[in-house]
């Protein structure tokens, strides 16, 4: 599964109404998991830091066709978020409390995703974090989270953030690839002959009604011109109908363009 | 014979200097009356795209914006100094001015 990553950031507006959009739904996920919601508060700052996934620490990806949600646990392992979640520091049942960190985190991700209105939310497994995820100017947008002992960043790529807060206006028209855009870009074409030459005694003196008899053949090729490079094909002079036109013949031997 | 001594040359500096004075050649073209100048005609234009011009190939028709009668333009160093009549003199191109400056 591979897709384009797209070059550019998300604006400040859109990361604005994410945050605050993404905030309403950790504060939710808290609510329901943190067993010390009511005692702490759950705060949600946008992450400034130029990697956004974070370097260190265990990471946790939910990667699927409609959009990465990434969770970076700083280097804490799951057991200590599931005894965060739970608000204890007993190390009695260390498989119960990774499997409430793990099923807390997967919850999280997966509110993000139905959030964002993915048709399959994607339960988080460890891996390698895509470029899309990492920076910011690739589109990632990333929040630190803080719940009581528990910190984590959370991010999320351009395709999730699009779903939960749609580019507005002409943001909204979907890009097409430079490559197939440049396809159809529409180039001018002249049709030139090389007439001759003429000194410039007889040129002063021209005149209307005089026939200047040039030294090109009738059966010569003519130079196919692309405005705003020069020579790139000869032809012969045809007509199409009540119109002229250049049936080509070849590729222009000219070896440099002709401003 | 002769020693010749061989070194590399060394050309004087240019000085700028900015001093008005009567240009050395008079401007007359008539001086310049056998000079030779190239010609070019211009028969019409047209606008493909790139994904047509990198297809096409010999035998292939470009339509240019130009009907059979329509006058061609006379470039000299590519600017536009005339317009005329393509005819054919001969086994030649002629150029039947209609138009000029």
């Amino acid at each position: 599964m591979k897709h384009e990553v797209r070059f550019g950031w998300i604006g400040g507006s859109r990361r604005s109404a994410l945050r605050v959009l993404l905030a309403d739904i950790v504060d939710e996920w808290a609510r329901e998991w943190w067993l010390a919601y009511a005692a702490g508060g759950v705060e949600v700052v946008e992450a400034t830091s130029a990697s956004q996934y974070g370097e260190q620490g265990r990471s946790l990806l939910a990667s699927g066709e409609e959009g990465v949600v990434a969770v970076n646990l700083g280097g804490v392992s799951l057991m200590s978020v599931g005894q965060g979640l739970a608000a204890t520091m007993s190390d009695e049942d260390s498989e119960l409390a990774r499997r409430i960190g793990e099923d807390g985190l997967s919850d999280l991700a997966d509110r993000i995703q139905r959030r964002a209105g993915c048709n399959k939310p994607l339960r988080l497994v460890a891996g390698v974090a895509p470029l899309s995820v990492e920076y910011a100017r690739l589109g990632a947008f990333a929040l630190n989270v803080s719940a009581g002992p528990l910190l984590l960043r959370v991010v999320i790529d351009r395709r999730i953030a699009d779903r939960l807060v749609p580019p507005s206006g002409g943001q909204s028209t979907p890009l097409l690839s430079r490559r197939d855009a440049l396809e159809h870009a529409l180039l001018g074409v002249l049709a030139v002959m090389e007439f001759g030459s003429m000194d410039l005694a007889h040129l002063s003196d021209l005149c209307v009604g005089e026939v200047l008899v040039g030294d090109h053949k009738l059966e010569d090729t003519l130079h196919v011109h692309v405005e705003g490079y020069g020579v790139v094909a000869a032809g012969y002079l045809r007509r199409s109908g009540e119109q002229r036109a250049i049936m080509l013949d070849g590729a222009s031997t000219q070896d440099k363009p002709i401003p | 014979m002769n020693d010749v001594v061989v070194e590399p040359i060394e050309l004087e500096e240019v000085v700028y200097e900015q001093v008005e004075q009567d240009p050395l050649i008079k401007r007359n073209l008539a001086l310049l009356g056998h000079v030779n100048v190239r010609l070019e005609v211009v028969l019409g234009a047209a606008q493909i795209n790139v994904e047509r011009l990198f297809t096409l190939s010999r035998g292939d028709t470009i339509a240019l914006d130009a009907d059979l009668d329509a006058p061609v333009t006379l470039q000299l160093d590519g600017k536009a100094i005339a317009r005329g009549q393509l005819m054919a003199v001969g086994d030649c191109f002629g150029l039947k001015i209609t138009e000029i400056l």
